[in-house]
């Protein structure tokens, strides 16, 4: 195996015999790819690798791309993972990858498996690390041109107000026996503790609690991690973004989600459940080592670690992910706090004038209980989205209210300086992918090929160049994040309109940028 | 894939596996930063190579995670094969983490298996794993 990619942190050398590290990155990684494997275009957008290219695919693989994307997932392992993702006990219909998929750990990320609900199998690596990692989008009823004037001040006083970066703790303090309750309420606790209004969880998804979260279901580890990092931002892709509405494609839609003129201002709150989801994954990772062996299950791929839907193993695990599902709502919430907070303080009036209601709020790393149809029946199935997001249509119980008859709103951040969108679920989402669609504009080029390519404070002065006013705590994350290295986010969300599983309703752009 | 990949060797599995613990870190932060004021003691257990090397991983991001501790240079004194599993006992170094001090890269959310490989050469071990970011 040769390495390529240059030298991302230093050289090291030891006293005796000397060594160095060097850091490169996956999808950098040459002779991994996907270009060997047959894949069919069904129609347009819609690839399939069938079942007879493996004896053990249980349904086949279908990757939802136009011709650029797909040529993308060919160059490393993605389109492998979505055929491995086919291999799981239980599987319906067939293992899915969405536009911005990419390599993944075990499922690419941009996967989607529905598996049977008593005899399917249960896959950490269908969640994420970042369990319930996701989006909000918070609207205002001030212009660009009211915030304008004051940008810098009011990016600056986010970001101060929001703690951000490599550990980056929480303003606030709970004891882990505090946080059992936060884990169990949800967003109900913040509402309760003052940091939001007491409609709040009407928009956002599952009310912004599942109830079927028991902190006894995590590790102590993982609590203490979490503890000090409830409301805060974290680092790397995560951020609190101003937009403003760029341009409208669904008028009556967007009037219904409140935003009803271009030049209307926007928060976009991207984080998830921090050091306590990831450590639960971690910790029920190792558990379903453990399962595999147990249970004799026969996967491709070890990072698949999966347990039976019904063992004491799922048992445990689902729990413990609802909790950390429960974390990221709340912080999430926290930061919303905060972000109306910091526009009170900017603009001397109070936020509730200012109209800054949740629009929604999605999870995108998380696995559901559901009822889907397959083959003219309904079956309850566990639909694992890892950088996916659920996209419903109207009607479905699940909507909030106030949206029920127009569809689940859908929120795709795109990256620095690049546009985000907002879609609405559809009643194709529910035939071709499980009432899912894309989560955003995915990786395209690994952070260290980033890194050397552009320089955080030269694309700081370009994105100020182009009215994009940014606060970041490392620098070198904004390389990290720049623009370029993200599949292009507009292309991502034509593909979903077109297939007609999330359709456009809202393009944004960034006006002002708080990151970690 | 938000994520890094590493690789780290050295003479013997103890010193590669001391690299990875300096990778790590300097994933995070500028380990050159890291005044080695104190020292901890780990020790970590695993049922293959690969376990071993998962734990030791994640015991040392636990201890930038709860305790905040930023750790520059590890010394693994021992990996021995135990009754059940294999064992590894050492010390790790440096002081309370500063941002002001030693820099903020980005978070490691989690050590994984990923490509995890450990080879053995003629003349040294070399440690592969991947971090997810």
């Amino acid at each position: 195996m040769r390495l390529i990619g240059s030298v991302y942190s230093s050289s090291f050398q030891h006293p005796i015999g000397g060594s160095i590290l060097k850091m490169t990155s996956l999808e950098q990684h040459p002779g991994r790819s996907s270009a060997h494997i047959p894949l069919e275009k069904i129609a347009p957008n819609i690839w399939e690798v069938p079942t007879s290219y493996n004896p053990g695919m249980k349904v086949p693989a279908r990757i939802y791309a136009d011709d650029d994307l797909i040529a993308k997932m060919k160059t490393d392992m993605t389109i492998q993972q979505c055929v491995n993702v086919a291999h799981l006990d239980g599987i319906y219909k067939y293992s899915i990858t969405m536009p911005d998929g990419h390599e993944g750990y075990g499922f690419p990320i941009g996967g989607v498996a529905a598996t049977d609900y008593d005899e399917g199998l249960i896959s950490p690596g269908g969640v994420g690390y970042d369990i319930n990692c996701g989006v909000r989008l918070i609207r205002t009823n001030l212009s660009e041109e009211e915030v304008r004037p004051v940008l810098p001040k009011l990016v600056d006083t986010i970001f101060n107000m929001i703690p951000s970066g490599l550990g980056s703790k929480g303003q606030i303090r709970v004891s882990t026996s505090e946080l059992d309750k936060v884990v169990t309420d949800g967003v109900e606790w913040a509402v309760d503790k003052g940091y939001g209004w007491p409609d709040d969880p009407k928009t956002i998804e599952e009310g912004g609690c599942l109830e079927s979260a028991d902190p006894s279901k995590v590790s102590n580890n993982a609590k203490s991690r979490g503890a000090p990092q409830l409301g805060s931002l974290g680092s790397g892709n995560h951020f609190v973004e101003i937009e403003k509405a760029d341009k409208i494609f669904d008028k009556p839609v967007a009037d219904r989600f409140g935003i009803t003129k271009p030049d209307q201002i926007l928060i976009l709150i991207h984080t998830g459940s921090r050091g306590y989801g990831h450590q639960i994954c971690s910790d029920y990772l190792r558990v379903m080592e453990h399962a595999v062996r147990k249970y004799n299950i026969n996967l491709p791929d070890r990072e698949l670690a999966a347990c039976p839907a019904n063992s004491p193993e799922a048992e445990q695990y689902l729990p413990a992910m609802a909790a950390a599902a429960n974390f990221a709502w709340v912080n999430r919430q926290m930061i919303t706090h905060w972000a109306r907070q910091a526009f009170e303080k900017i603009f001397a009036k109070p936020s509730d004038s200012m109209d800054m209601r949740i629009v929604y709020d999605v999870c995108h790393n998380i696995a559901k209980v559901e009822q889907h149809k397959v083959d003219g029946g309904l079956k309850k199935v566990f639909v694992h989205r890892k950088g996916a997001t659920r996209a419903f249509p109207p009607g479905h119980p699940d909507i909030p209210a106030q949206y029920r008859d127009i569809g689940q709103p859908v929120l795709l951040p795109g990256s620095m300086g690049t546009s985000s969108w907002v879609l609405v679920g559809t009643p194709k989402s529910m035939e071709l992918s499980f009432g899912t669609t894309a989560h955003g504009a995915g990786r395209f080029m690994s952070r260290s090929a980033a890194k050397r390519k552009w320089w955080g404070a030269d694309l700081k002065k370009s994105l100020e160049a182009r009215g994009i006013v940014i606060r970041a705590a490392a620098m070198e994350v904004v390389a990290e994040e720049a623009p370029d290295a993200y599949k292009d986010v507009d292309r991502v969300a034509e593909v979903s309109h077109q297939l007609g599983i999330g359709t456009k309703v809202v393009r944004m752009v960034p006006i002002g940028v708080a990151k970690g | 894939m938000t994520d890094a990949f590493v690789e780290a060797w050295g003479p013997t599995m103890e010193r590669a596996f001391a690299q990875a613990g300096i990778a790590l870190f300097e994933t995070m932060m500028y380990t050159d930063k890291i005044t080695p004021r104190n020292t901890e003691d780990i020790t970590v257990e695993g049922h293959d190579e690969k376990e071993l090397l998962y734990n030791f991983l994640e015991t040392l991001l636990l201890k930038f995670e709860i305790d905040g501790k930023a750790l520059g240079r590890f010394g693994v004194h021992v990996i021995n094969q135990g009754k059940d599993s294999l064992n590894l006992t050492g010390t790790a170094n440096g002081e309370p983490y500063d941002p002001e001090k030693h820099g903020r890269k980005i978070e490691v959310k989690g050590v994984t298996y990923h490509q995890m490989a450990i080879q053995k050469e003629r003349d040294r071990v070399l440690l592969r794993f991947l971090l997810d970011l």
